[in-house]
């Protein structure tokens, strides 16, 4: 097994636990983390990608993904945050009223 | 193919993948939030930790500041801020059809990730690649001015939208 192998490897696992993670949870919070810790199994793919073949447009894509990601987290905790006020709870049960 | 990539894992490497996929699981495993942010830092540790033993020593920087320098610091403030009960965190009913579709999924992405890899052209194996921040920044702002500034305005746009949200205006009548 080489290097390659072994990131490969730990990328699908993360990506799939951070799916399962987001599936799963019923907090909202939570449920942001699994979506954390895939954009982190696609960047670590991204790196290796453009490690193998020698070139730096993984690593931009991986800067973009980052960027994007805190973003993200920015602007759905600050959203926790009036749904928290306004629901007493961060449950996603809970949400159902704001399908409309 | 890249030196470090085609060799085989050093022991650095094999530690950090297991706290990578470890702390991964405890994220999905805890029900104490907390726990499920600290290990969240944790697996962006060790992805970064990777980045290093691959010689990719600017993203692997750049993922200890933002991602688990302030991402996941976020994360760990809002869980506190919140005070969010453990008890409040079990997963969903009908975990084992979800768990089948994941494993499923996890192993068609590492088939095909293995499979892309074996196609990948070899003709550069042995030669040693180092991306330094010099030649990644002129490669970034070369080929990538516009993408950039879309997401500087990105980032200006989600500052704006945080500190209305932090304001509290949202679902409240304006007192005139």
């Amino acid at each position: 097994m080489t290097t390659a192998h072994l990131i490969l490897m730990v990328a699908a696992f993360v990506f799939s636990i951070g799916a399962l993670t987001f599936f799963m949870k019923r907090s909202a919070v939570v449920a942001l983390m699994g979506v954390e810790l895939m954009l982190n199994g696609v960047n670590l793919i991204l790196v290796e990608a453009g490690q193998l073949h020698h070139n730096a447009q993984g690593t931009s894509l991986v800067l973009f993904v980052i960027l994007v990601a805190a973003a993200e987290a920015a602007l759905a905790l600050s959203i926790f945050v009036i749904l928290y006020r306004k629901y007493g709870t961060l449950t996603l049960e809970n949400y159902r009223s704001l399908k409309g | 193919m890249n030196a470090v990539l085609n060799e085989a894992p050093s022991i650095f490497m094999w530690i950090a993948s297991a706290f990578a996929v470890f702390f991964s699981c405890v994220v999905y495993w805890s029900n104490n939030p907390i726990a499920c942010a600290v290990a969240l830092m944790g697996t962006l540790f060790s992805t970064a930790a990777l980045y290093f033993a691959i010689g990719n020593y600017f993203i692997g920087a750049v993922q200890i500041l933002v991602y688990a320098g302030a991402i996941a610091v976020l994360f760990v403030f809002i869980v506190m801020l919140l005070d969010l009960k453990p008890h409040k965190l079990r997963s969903l009913p009908g975990q084992g059809a979800y768990l089948s579709f994941v494993t499923i999924v996890a192993a068609g992405l590492a088939a095909l990730l293995f499979c892309t890899l074996a196609k990948t052209p070899s003709e550069e194996a042995g030669t040693a690649f180092q991306l330094s921040a010099k030649n990644y920044s002129e490669y970034f702002l070369s080929h990538y001015q516009v993408a950039f500034q879309a997401a500087g305005l990105l980032v200006f746009a989600a500052i704006l939208g945080a500190i209305q949200l932090a304001r509290g205006h949202f679902g409240k009548k304006e007192n005139t």
